[in-house]
């Protein structure tokens, strides 16, 4: 079985997948549909960030449930993730 | 047409996979009870430790598999904005959570023997199979 550790070291890579993903809609694909004309990246990336979006959250409730964070860290983890960057304070907060 | 069918029945597959991966695990929950300072046997501790691999490596994908394919039968359904599907959507959201408080739940009644637990988890092979229930029902009659 996976150990505690090992529990909040797959949060903090998906807080890092998750903000990754963010940015690459925001800053990438949104300004080449609006700017480029090319609606085809925001229709890969949007889903891409929906799922890593959720997979954070299933992962947050997981480890808020297995005791491994407080439920408060719990929530900013969630609420950063909605915040370009945020994903990467969430990243630091549980080093 | 053809690949949407495929999808569908993939995604069906990959439901029924989860849904039974976590009524599995709502009765292990339901079921496996150690009093503070109780010795868990090696046997129990196999069964629990098997119960959360077979989480790990099949209910956990499973359901991956169903969110993942399921918003693509929703883009290529042009379902966004039906009532029932946010219906569902919120159904299926209460039943991953379900998910993660089950499988951290049974790790912590074997890790940590006597620690209380929420009595409502007795309930959680009902809420699962009820959960199913609902989503099968909005799925098919599209109210």
């Amino acid at each position: 079985m996976s150990s505690q550790f090992e529990r909040v070291s797959r949060l903090r890579r998906m807080c890092l997948v998750e903000a990754v993903t963010l940015l690459a809609l925001l800053f990438v694909a949104v300004p080449l549909k609006h700017l480029a004309g090319q609606p085809s990246a925001v229709s890969v990336m949007g889903p891409v960030h929906g799922f890593a979006f959720l997979a954070l959250c299933w992962t947050v409730n997981h480890a808020v449930a297995s005791r491994d964070i407080p439920a408060r860290t719990g929530w900013r983890l969630v609420f950063a993730a909605c915040v370009p960057f945020g994903g990467f304070h969430g990243w630091r907060t549980l080093r | 047409m053809t690949a949407y069918l495929w999808i569908k029945a993939f995604h069906a597959a990959a439901v029924l996979a989860w849904v039974g991966g976590l009524v599995l695990l709502g009765v292990a929950t339901a079921s496996v009870r150690f009093g503070a300072g109780a010795v868990v046997l090696p046997h129990e501790k196999g069964l629990v430790h098997a119960i959360l691999r077979w989480d790990r490596r099949v209910t956990v994908p499973a359901m991956a598999a169903a969110w993942a394919v399921g918003m693509v039968l929703v883009s290529r359904g042009g379902w966004f904005g039906a009532p029932w599907l946010t219906v569902k959507l919120l159904v299926v959201v209460g039943l991953s959570g379900l998910h993660g408080v089950l499988a951290a739940s049974l790790r912590r009644r074997v890790d940590a023997p006597g620690e209380p637990s929420p009595g409502w988890l007795r309930f959680a092979p009902v809420l699962a199979l009820a959960g199913a229930g609902l989503v099968a029902g909005l799925v098919i009659v599209k109210p």
